[in-house]
């Protein structure tokens, strides 16, 4: 497929770079990868290994008729279409907000990246407290502070949505806003100058000249967002493992559920395999949008 | 250092920031509408914090509660009695030193090779046009989409045939998948930023092509390789479901399979034991990254921002 060829300046020594790389991930990754594939196309339980067989499209036809699972690409769709779009513009109005030299704001900035490190796991476990019915500060703050009803966060299925969500972007407008706010330093002071001379409003110099130059950072956040939020796992697994019932039950965790709870191997590798064909087509189309947007811009 | 490589940035007015022009006539106009601008963006970055600090605080608290204060009410983020029950029944009767050490084993370990591997590749990425490369770089790309779930099953047999499975080794070669793909297209980024004409220069001087990389690419790739350490040790630290399934002795278990131990509803979940562990486990991640935050910026936009 690929011919080696020697050049001064690539071929064969730019092979040789690679070739660390290359042989970890061939025995880490792509035998893995092309095992699973394998695997979706047989029945496949650990528990019984005699009665393992090819099955042919017998996972994909169980996967047209699983309810559970249209539950579960449903509910990784709607993370994705809630989460990304309210993290980035909550993220990108935090960094617009700790852009300004200030005092004090420097602290603010270190503080508000804080979330990024506290693990996944963590951040459920500390969320699930936090949203106890009973004994839980956000109930508490609902109830007593602000005379609204307590929510049944962790045990009705649309609060449970709630909550994983707000966990959610608990963690990644930190992201975000660091990103951005990156991007805001580079941008271009002269021609903002340039803009206030010409005597344009606050609104319209967001819109028409730091929106479109911070477009190139708000590509690479909005792809790897989207990425992230498909494969949500260990935040569910921690906050409500899915429940109640399957309502917060994203593809990951049901493949996860599949394979290492019922040991059904063959059809956890095949609805995996379905998401990954997702991400790469949401995430081509996202780059196609994006990358149209700048050249309108 | 790589601290020190930061140009100094002069301290331009910020575009955003406005300062509204004095005019002879409405300078005190002008004040107040500065004041109150001023006051607002307070007030924005005060709900912010509070947002993002308020469930930090009471992890914190949590970690000094006794069990009797679980459910306080109203809930206590500093808590009436402050306790360190927590942290000794982890450390002292969990074990949780060893689960610690374990994790600075795996994050050490799992973090080299990834940078070695990672370097060497992204040098080659970055510096030769070679049939096969985009696709290479392509390949690694797509494989940041595969859930973990996926590769797992398939992964846990193959390190079962190499009889590394519950070792340090095979964890730290199974982290690889996560790391690599973030490694190296971090690095990338920093290698192009890096001029050609500086190697061409050392090769034209008498270096080959190994010790122009060696002598002169290397150092200028200092804070890079910093920034992307820390970002491919924090994956490491954090990751909680490689470690569950490959490790099943508490002889290799990493701090977040300990974590996961504590919940148990049946007994009543440890939730102090749970809080203290990972305020533990967060400061050493934390101290890194506000040090090397300028570089990890960088580094994760692929060199779209220049940190």
């Amino acid at each position: 497929m690929f011919k080696l060829r020697y050049r001064p300046d690539g071929g064969l020594t730019g092979w040789l770079f690679l070739t660390p790389l290359i042989v970890v991930l061939a025995v880490l990754a792509l035998i893995p990868v092309l095992y699973a594939l394998g695997l979706s196309f047989f029945d496949y339980n650990v528990l019984r290994p005699q009665q393992n067989k090819f099955s042919g499209l017998a996972n994909f036809n169980a996967m047209l008729q699983d309810e559970r699972f249209r539950t579960a690409l449903f509910n990784s769709f709607r993370y994705v279409v809630v989460c990304v779009p309210l993290s980035v513009v909550l993220g990108v109005l935090a960094a617009l907000l700790l852009d300004h030299e200030l005092p004090g704001m420097r602290i603010f900035r270190a503080l508000a990246i804080t979330p990024m490190m506290v693990m996944p796991l963590v951040v459920g476990l500390n969320f699930r407290m936090l949203f106890d019915y009973q004994d839980g500060l956000i109930n508490w703050l609902l109830s007593r502070v602000l005379w609204f009803e307590r929510v049944h966060w962790l045990d009705s299925p649309d609060g449970a949505f709630g909550a994983t969500v707000i966990m959610e972007l608990w963690c990644t407008i930190p992201f975000v806003m660091m990103l951005t706010l990156a991007g805001l330093k580079n941008l271009p002071v002269e021609v903002f100058d340039a803009a206030k001379v010409d005597g344009a409003g606050k609104f319209q110099m967001f819109f028409r000249l730091t929106l479109p130059l911070l477009m190139p950072v708000l590509t690479v956040v909005i792809l790897l967002r989207t990425l992230t939020t498909f494969k949500l796992f260990d935040q569910i697994y921690s906050l409500t493992e899915g429940g109640p019932g399957s309502a917060t039950e994203t593809i990951s965790y049901y493949a996860y559920v599949l394979g290492f709870k019922r040991f059904d191997m063959g059809y956890a590798a095949l609805i995996s395999y379905v998401l990954v064909f997702i991400i790469a087509v949401v995430c081509l189309v996202l780059l196609k949008i994006l990358q149209a947007e700048r050249k309108q811009a | 250092m790589a601290l020190k490589l930061q140009e100094a940035r002069p301290q331009e007015i910020r575009p955003s920031a406005t300062v509204p022009k004095e005019n002879r006539l409405g300078l005190t106009r002008g004040r107040w509408k500065r004041f109150g601008y001023n006051s607002l963006v307070y007030l924005g970055v005060l709900f912010f914090m509070a947002w993002t600090l308020i469930p930090l605080l009471w992890l914190i608290g949590t970690a000094f509660k006794l069990p009797r204060d679980y459910t306080a009410d109203p809930p206590q983020i500093i808590p009436s009695e402050i306790s360190f029950d927590g942290f000794t029944n982890a450390f002292g009767n969990f074990n949780a030193g060893n689960y610690l050490l374990n994790s600075i084993l795996i994050t050490a370990g799992s973090t080299v090779l990834a940078i070695v591997i990672g370097l060497l590749a992204s040098y080659s990425f970055s510096r030769f046009k070679f049939r096969g490369s985009r696709a290479a770089s392509l390949g690694l790309l797509a494989l940041r989409m595969f859930p973990v779930v996926v590769l797992a099953i398939p992964l846990f047999i193959i390190l079962k045939t190499l009889g590394l499975l519950n070792t340090l080794v095979g964890i730290i070669l199974a982290m690889q998948l996560i790391q690599l793909p973030y490694v190296v297209w971090m690095m990338k980024g920093f290698f192009d930023d890096l001029p050609i004409e500086l190697e061409e220069a050392g090769q034209v001087d008498g270096c080959t092509r190994l010790g122009a990389f060696r002598r002169i690419v290397l150092p200028l790739m200092a804070p890079g390789i910093v920034a992307t350490s820390t970002f491919a040790a924090v994956l490491a630290w954090n990751e909680f479901f490689l470690p569950l399934l490959l490790t099943q002795t508490d002889k290799t278990q990493p701090v977040p399979l300990l974590v996961a131990s504590f919940v148990d509803p049946a007994k009543g979940t440890l939730w102090a034991e749970i809080s203290a562990v990972s305020v533990v486990s967060i400061l050493p991640v934390l101290a890194f990254s506000l040090m090397m935050q300028r570089f990890l910026v960088r580094g994760l936009t692929g060199g779209a921002v220049k940190g």
